[in-house]
């Protein structure tokens, strides 16, 4: 009776909430695949999910610079957050690629991995890209299935607690950069380009190459039937070549679609039901968030391992 | 048939078919970790790591079909 009487207050004002939601109805929830565009800074186009990015690195470069200062020798809170994140991760990082290069593959992986999972969290901030705030902009009305007529009819209605003129949609400010497609593709693109200096660093131009290019089968057969494995070698070599490029894609799609569709499901579940039945979507999404950052760092870290074991090389022993 | 009518149906198939495999992937993929979780409960942390790795390229393939579903549906291809 007690707990009833303690959170009657909550349940009223879910129940106010849910029923002022019925009567206010908005239009069909505008969803664009594209990250909305904000202003103009000079030629660069600012859209929304750029200044979540920007906000993003703010956070982390402050949030690491400020809980470093003084740093203590045994650490206590903040401090003691971070290197246990730091050692986490580094220690992964050893699993995978063994002590040798260890050092050398953390660096960018960790980076992004701390990128990507704030960027992904802060899409989940209570109300943050959902919130009617951002700016009035002209909605391009698209064709859709039936509803063209009753588009343009329900969009020159003007509504008194609307605060942007008919035929405007409201843009918000924030969305999460890794909904964003050119955002993924740039941290894929760094993170195979950097894959590929490792490799040609590590094993030697003419080592990398010859894992793609694998001629000694095919040079030293001596009989049709080895020549023949020779030249399977010699394809699955340019096939390994081709999924190279496919690893930029993979990466890119994999952290957008992840993140987009759950921005998706959460905007569009909002609008049927508003407040409860979102709640065990939005946690399903902190778990993906966590688990898309993390497998773009283990991904990361386990290609770069491969790039710099030569074509027949062995694991070092754990 | 019109493109409208067209583009719905593509969307549905696409995320229909593109969740078969993926489904199928990520139950294997489980079903090893769990047996080995059950010979050696001392490597649960790894296999279970690694089993969210095997678990996240399984399910890449969907959402890969699933972002073609959006594309169809919200934006004009």
């Amino acid at each position: 009776m007690d707990k009833l009487k303690s959170s009657l207050p909550y349940i009223i004002g879910a129940i106010v909430v849910m029923g002022l939601s019925t009567f206010l109805p908005t239009e069909q929830p505008i969803i664009s695949v594209k990250a909305e565009h904000l202003f103009w800074l000079g030629p660069l186009n600012v859209t929304n999910s750029m200044l979540t990015s920007w906000l993003v690195i703010v956070i982390a470069v402050g949030g690491f610079v400020i809980g470093l200062r003084n740093m203590q020798l045994n650490p206590s809170g903040f401090q003691n957050f971070l290197e246990f994140l730091y050692e986490s991760l580094y220690q992964l990082t050893e699993n995978v690629a063994g002590t040798k290069h260890a050092a050398k593959f953390f660096a960018l992986p960790a980076t992004i991995f701390i990128y990507v999972i704030l960027s992904n969290w802060l899409a989940l901030f209570p109300g943050l890209p959902l919130m009617g705030v951002g700016l009035c902009e002209e909605h391009h009305i698209e064709a859709k299935a039936g509803a063209t007529e009753h588009k343009e009819e329900a969009a020159a209605v003007a509504k008194w607690w609307k605060t942007c003129e008919p035929g405007q949609v409201i843009v918000p400010f924030l969305r999460s950069p890794s909904a964003d497609l050119n955002n993924t593709l740039s941290l894929a693109l760094v993170t195979q380009v950097l894959a590929q200096i490792f490799g040609i660093t590590i094993l030697g131009v003419g080592g990398y190459a010859g894992k793609f290019f694998v001629t000694h089968k095919m040079t030293s057969a001596k009989s049709g039937g080895e020549f023949a494995l020779g030249i399977i070698d010699f394809l699955v070599g340019l096939l390994e070549l081709l999924s190279e490029f496919i690893k930029v894609v993979a990466y890119t799609f994999r952290l957008y679609g992840n993140i987009f569709a759950g921005e998706v499901t959460v905007f569009i579940v909002v609008f049927f039901i508003p407040l409860f039945a979102v709640l065990p979507m939005l946690a399903f999404e902190v778990f993906v968030g966590f688990i898309q950052a993390f497998v773009f760092f283990i991904l990361s870290v386990a290609f770069y391992t491969l790039a710099s074991t030569s074509h027949g090389g062995h694991d070092e022993a754990h | 048939m019109e493109a409208e009518a067209a583009k719905l149906i593509g969307a549905g198939l696409a995320v229909g078919l593109g969740a078969i495999g993926p489904g199928i992937g990520i139950g294997l993929a489980t079903s090893g970790a769990l047996q080995s979780m059950a010979r050696n409960p001392d490597m649960s942390p790894q296999v279970v790591t690694y089993m969210f790795v095997g678990i996240a390229f399984a399910e890449a393939l969907a959402i890969f079909g699933l972002v073609i579903c959006l594309i169809l549906l919200y934006a004009t291809p």
